[in-house]
């Protein structure tokens, strides 16, 4: 009797496991995010505010279409990093003394596409504190470089060259529209 | 019509087959032919993420269009890229490092221009505004205008008002709208036998400086107001440490007298002489308003009232006379010290003045009526800060007094200093008071603490009388008879530069931007300083009778101006003020 009783008790303290949400990408894979790290993103923080934490193991993924599978796991992997963390406040109307720490440096060394899909998928998601890592990155980039060297850094065409692009592609068009014409042309001929 | 399509194809598809076994030489024609189309969309493709959002698409139409006529044309390379399929990611790479070796310079760089874009990305274009704006505010002013030229995109981006407003929030970079300053005095230059001023423009390219001053708002204000401000203070800040001066005057006036006290309220500078008149100038038209008479003494000491509607000076006569800006007119004339007026300070409109009698007054100049005196001091008073409630003075008993301003009563005593105090500076919200002396140090007061344990800092150095000081924060920037400004940290209760250059005693020191100080001294030059690198900027003025009784005594500038007063004890300079102009227009 005092045996099962010590027993109950034992089974009636568990420790508590954190809450594992489930998100899917558009590419349709399933990823796990806890209840802590959710919270660096307002999105799915808000998403998750009116689900009960019992009903939370039976639940079908969170879908997130617009983010695809490696960008949605590099943002996630950073939100279990960063969990417990304050989200920054924004104010526009000084300027920004952001700091990345280290770790945060050597997560962001990925290729400009890369970087340019995790600020997008931040924007979408609302993690300011990635938003404002990601964007100072971009600005380290730029910081100190001469415009020659800002084009080479960033693929920018001259205006120039812009302007040439243009002028090409709208030849390429009008090409196109007197071929298009000539065959229009020879029809009513073979038609007679 | 529809049979005859078809056939039309037939005929097209059957052509590259007859081509094929005509010869070799026309193979490899259209191989060469290839590799231009080729080239052609990698570049439609490279220009095409830059131009807009379609582009990709039609880029990426062109891309599956190539390799579709790859096969048709060459089926060795559908075989390759068959087997190239088959590979495992590690092998795929080593053929690509062995296919690269066996590439040409050519195709290398074809490939580059496909790849690098993968490396490569254009944020700003590319990425919503809000975000381009998020990266752009990491960036400096310098930096911000290094992308203004990179595209037209960036330029959009870089020119949001937002992102220039934040830099323009520090105080400095905050500056009156652009003055004139070709009329009047302007018209000539400060430059005459006997006055240099080091680094002025040329006399013969004043007019086209002249013609441009009066364009104020220019391009870029009208489409970028925010960088405009910016861009303008900027160039204010290098007219004052680098550029040319371009614009000066002087004002004469006081001829054969000493120009005792001096002061500016925006367009207007007061000066007071010991011919016993002061003289309101329009700085801009470089012209005097006003001559204020009435004073039967040398005039001693003036100040301006915050709100600019009144002047008030203090005479050896031993009146104090209110007079209005307006019209230069006489409002009240403030009798009860019975010697000499010495110094005065005012908040709002309540004055106190301070007197070689050894009181302290405190007047109302709206109404021109008395409301204390405080008494206290064994001699004269010369020198007192006010700011509304509580007053500090310091006089030639070697003391410092704290007033209440509304009772009278004297609340603290500061001893310490052994000889006359002949400077003050007090910040009310710290309570801190610092005091400068003949006995040649200068002393930080706290005066909320425990009496006896008032002294918080004594600063020591100097060898001479302070003549003025300022401070902001924890740094006090003082200059003294001896010839030396000094710049101390006074929670430290350290020196932490001294500026040697002057060869005569410093009269007067002027803080102005960020770290720019100037003084004026009895050597007849003006200097201007940077406090935080400890040098010498450069000289403004220099008077070639300096040495021999040609002397500067009063100097004060606003952000965009400098005014010294130019004497000399012994008739050999003339007397009169010297005004710099360092304003820019908005580009």
């Amino acid at each position: 009797m005092s045996a099962e009783v010590a027993a109950v008790e034992i089974q009636e303290a568990p420790v508590a496991a954190p809450i594992m949400y489930k998100v899917e990408s558009n590419d349709g894979t399933v990823f796990e995010i806890s209840d802590e790290a959710v919270k660096q993103s307002n999105t799915l923080s808000n998403l998750i505010s009116t689900c009960a934490p019992e009903d939370v193991a039976s639940m079908d993924p969170i879908p997130i279409t617009n983010v695809t599978g490696n960008i949605l796991k590099m943002v996630i992997e950073w939100c279990e990093k960063h969990k417990g963390e304050a989200l920054p406040v924004d104010d526009d109307s000084v300027p920004k003394h952001i700091t990345v720490p280290e770790w945060d440096t050597n997560f962001l060394k990925i290729d400009n596409e890369v970087l340019f899909d995790l600020i997008v998928a931040c924007n979408y998601l609302d993690v300011p504190g990635l938003m404002n890592y990601g964007c100072k990155m971009v600005a380290m980039m730029a910081i100190g470089k001469s415009p020659d060297e800002l084009r080479i850094i960033f693929a920018i065409p001259t205006d120039e060259e812009d302007e040439a692009a243009e002028r090409a592609a709208k030849e390429k068009a009008e090409a196109e529209k007197k071929a298009n014409a000539e065959k229009d042309a020879a029809e009513p001929s073979t038609s007679k | 019509m529809w049979p005859r399509n078809d056939v039309h194809m037939d005929d097209g598809s059957m052509t590259p087959e007859d081509q094929e076994p005509v010869t070799d030489n026309d193979m490899e024609y259209n191989d060469n032919g290839e590799e231009s189309s080729y080239s052609n969309g990698s570049s439609s493709s490279y220009n095409a993420d830059k131009l807009s959002s379609s582009r990709p698409l039609q880029h990426k139409l062109d891309l599956s269009a190539s390799p579709s006529r790859n096969n048709d044309l060459n089926p060795r390379v559908e075989h390759l890229i068959a087997l190239f399929k088959d590979l495992s990611s590690a092998e795929q790479m080593d053929a690509f490092t062995r296919l690269l070796q066996e590439s040409n310079m050519t195709n290398i760089r074809q490939l580059r221009a496909i790849i690098e874009p993968h490396f490569q990305r254009d944020f700003l274009s590319c990425l919503p505004v809000e975000l381009g704006m998020k990266i752009l505010h990491n960036l400096t002013g310098y930096d911000l205008l290094k992308v203004a030229q990179v595209s037209k995109n960036w330029k959009l981006i870089s020119e949001i008002d937002k992102i220039w407003k934040s830099l323009g929030v520090e105080e400095f970079k905050h500056h009156p709208d652009p003055t004139d300053r070709v009329t009047g005095a302007w018209q000539g230059t400060a430059i005459a036998a006997g006055v240099t001023i080091p680094d002025h423009i040329q006399p013969c390219d004043l007019n086209v400086h002249r013609f441009l001053k009066l364009q104020k708002f220019g391009d870029i204000f009208e489409r970028a107001a925010d960088k405009s401000r910016y861009l303008r203070a900027d160039k204010i800040e290098k007219n004052w440490n680098a550029n040319p001066i371009m614009g000066s005057a002087v004002l004469r006036g006081h001829e054969d007298h000493v120009i005792t006290c001096m002061q500016i309220h925006d367009d207007v500078l007061v000066t007071g002489s010991d011919d016993n008149t002061l003289k309101v100038w329009c700085i801009d038209k470089g012209e005097v308003m006003y001559t204020l008479v009435g004073h039967t003494g040398g005039v001693w000491t003036s100040q301006i009232s915050q709100c600019g509607r009144y002047i008030v000076s203090g005479s050896t006569d031993r009146t104090v006379k209110v007079w209005s800006t307006v019209d230069g007119s006489l409002l009240h004339t403030l009798q009860g010290h019975t010697s000499t007026v010495r110094c005065m300070a005012m908040a709002g409109s309540i004055l106190v003045t301070g007197s070689r009698d050894t009181t302290l007054r405190v007047w109302d100049v709206e109404s021109g009526r008395h409301l204390a005196t405080l008494h206290g001091h064994h001699a004269a008073v010369r020198c007192v800060q006010f700011d509304g409630t509580t007053v500090v003075s310091g006089g030639y008993d070697f003391t410092v007094k704290i007033w209440n301003a509304h009772t009278g009563r004297c609340i603290r005593t500061l001893t310490g200093h052994n000889n006359r105090v002949y400077s003050l500076l007090f910040e009310s919200e710290r309570s801190i008071v610092c005091s400068g002396s003949l006995d040649t140090s200068i002393r930080v007061w706290d005066f909320t603490r425990p009496e006896g344990q008032e002294c918080v800092a004594l600063l020591q150095g100097h060898t001479s009388l302070t003549s003025g000081m300022q401070l902001r924060g924890n740094i006090l920037v003082s200059c003294n008879a001896d010839s030396h400004v000094r710049v101390w940290d006074i929670h430290e209760g350290t020196c932490v530069h001294m500026l040697s250059g002057h060869r005569s005693a410093i009269t007067s020191l002027q803080w102005f931007g960020r770290n720019m100080v100037a003084t004026s001294s009895d050597d007849g030059t003006v200097k201007l300083w940077d406090i935080e690198r400890g040098a010498l900027i450069r000289d403004l003025v220099t008077l070639d009778s300096g040495g021999n009784g040609g002397c500067i005594w009063r100097l004060c500038s606003t952000s965009t101006m400098l005014a010294c007063a130019v004497g000399s004890r012994n008739n050999t300079e003339e007397t009169k003020v010297i005004l710099l102009d360092f304003d820019a227009v908005y580009p």
